[in-house]
């Protein structure tokens, strides 16, 4: 992530592939680099901290998915954005593969997510038995 | 097995009321007991008729044996220290269970979403005690004081345990229901509710294990929603029809023996 040394700016979350795109060049090239912050789809707890600090006006995704992403993981909390905050996506408007790729990342990360729970629900289930047993024999002694 | 028969000729009862009362809608008569298709006028006859029948068995066992019914039933469940066993197997129940329904709401397995109307979510959860005690206190007659003590009579304790326990799941399965791969959960209560009868020598503890279900998992009904997968967590008011459920059963049966199998 690179740091502004300005008032309030501009975030662009892209992955490494994305930011070679000719609609993100033109970005890029549009603004003056003290101006834009960069963040990786990694870095979206980053990214909520700086735009509820107040640095970040606007926010620009190159992958809707990232965003989306970000809100089912809670690392984004939407709600708690200054409302003059805009978010946009460049070039996604024209892309028929836009909402493909937010159905796949759904898909991903539902599955992902069962697949969590299911594992955590089947670790504290055998932890919590052994724990009721030894409650149990305990307190009926 | 006198105990057998006569939770056949229940059964006998039920399907004979059924049959009258489909002929009455119009309606072809059929082996399966199953009441949703017939009127609601009708469903209630059925339903008055087999609570009738139940409780003319509780009533007709004893005196076939020579006994007063309650005689025989203060037999099963005497009125002196021994009832303790009951709180113990109630307090066991609300640990097991309470803590799997907890790290399940933990792990995202079970959300908590309670009635949005408060007045009828006040109404259940009124009603869930007196479910729990009669739900609870019926199952325990038929099943265990009577059932179970019958076949102990004649059988020796696995034996006996282990047909007391396929009769008490398969009951849950005469009418026609929603899920059946809930049988395994439905066995292993069974089996536990059978083993605590059997080793404690009367109906407290497998009172007080049943009671602690029942109010647990009717109570927690209107309140939360079962998100995680059925394996796992079972479904709606069958949390123990999962691996962690059949589980947690076989080890409070375990616990309940190692606790209490000095009792007999």
């Amino acid at each position: 992530m690179t740091q502004p040394t300005g008032g309030p700016c501009v975030a662009l979350v892209a992955g490494r592939d994305d930011v070679r795109s000719p609609a993100v060049q033109a970005l890029l090239d549009a603004r003056p680099a003290d101006t834009l912050l960069r963040f990786a789809p990694a870095d979206l707890q980053a990214l909520d901290r700086a735009v509820i600090g107040g640095r970040v006006r606007r926010v620009l995704f190159t992958d809707p998915a990232d965003l989306l992403r970000g809100v089912w993981n809670e690392e984004i909390t939407l709600e708690q954005w200054p409302a003059d905050v805009s978010v946009e996506f460049p070039g996604s408007p024209d892309d028929p593969t836009t909402l493909l790729r937010a159905a796949r990342a759904w898909r991903q990360w539902r599955r992902a997510h069962r697949r969590r729970q299911a594992l955590a629900g089947a670790v504290l289930s055998a932890l919590v038995l052994a724990v009721s047993f030894l409650l149990t024999t305990t307190w009926a002694r | 097995m006198p105990a057998l028969a006569l939770l056949g000729v229940v059964l006998v009862v039920m399907w004979s009321v059924q049959a009258v009362c489909l002929r009455k809608a119009c309606r072809p008569v059929r082996l399966r007991i199953d009441h949703a298709d017939l009127p609601r006028r009708l469903q209630r006859v059925n339903r008055v008729a087999a609570n009738a029948a139940f409780a003319a068995v509780l009533v007709a066992y004893p005196l076939l044996r020579g006994w007063s019914p309650v005689e025989y039933y203060i037999g099963v469940f005497p009125l002196d220290g021994r009832a303790v066993r009951a709180v113990q197997g109630f307090t066991a129940v609300l640990i097991y269970l309470g803590l799997l329904y907890a790290v399940w709401l933990a792990s995202d397995n079970v959300y908590l979403r309670p009635l949005r109307d408060p007045r009828r979510l006040a109404l259940r959860l009124a009603a869930v005690p007196f479910s729990a005690l009669i739900g609870a206190g019926v199952e325990e007659l038929l099943f265990r004081a009577m059932l179970l003590q019958n076949l102990r009579e004649s059988l020796p304790a696995a034996p006996a345990v282990a047909v007391g326990t396929l009769v008490f799941a398969g009951a849950h399965y005469i009418r026609r229901v929603k899920r059946y791969w809930t049988f395994p959960g439905h066995l292993a209560l069974g089996m536990m509710l059978c083993v605590a009868f059997a080793v404690t020598g009367n109906g407290w503890l497998s009172l007080g294990l049943h009671a602690g279900g029942i109010l647990l998992t009717l109570g927690l009904r209107p309140l939360i929603r079962s998100v995680g997968p059925p394996w796992l967590v079972g479904a709606s008011i069958y949390p123990y029809a999962g691996l962690a459920g059949v589980i947690g059963l076989s080890v409070l049966t375990l616990n309940m023996w190692y606790l209490y199998g000095a009792d007999r």
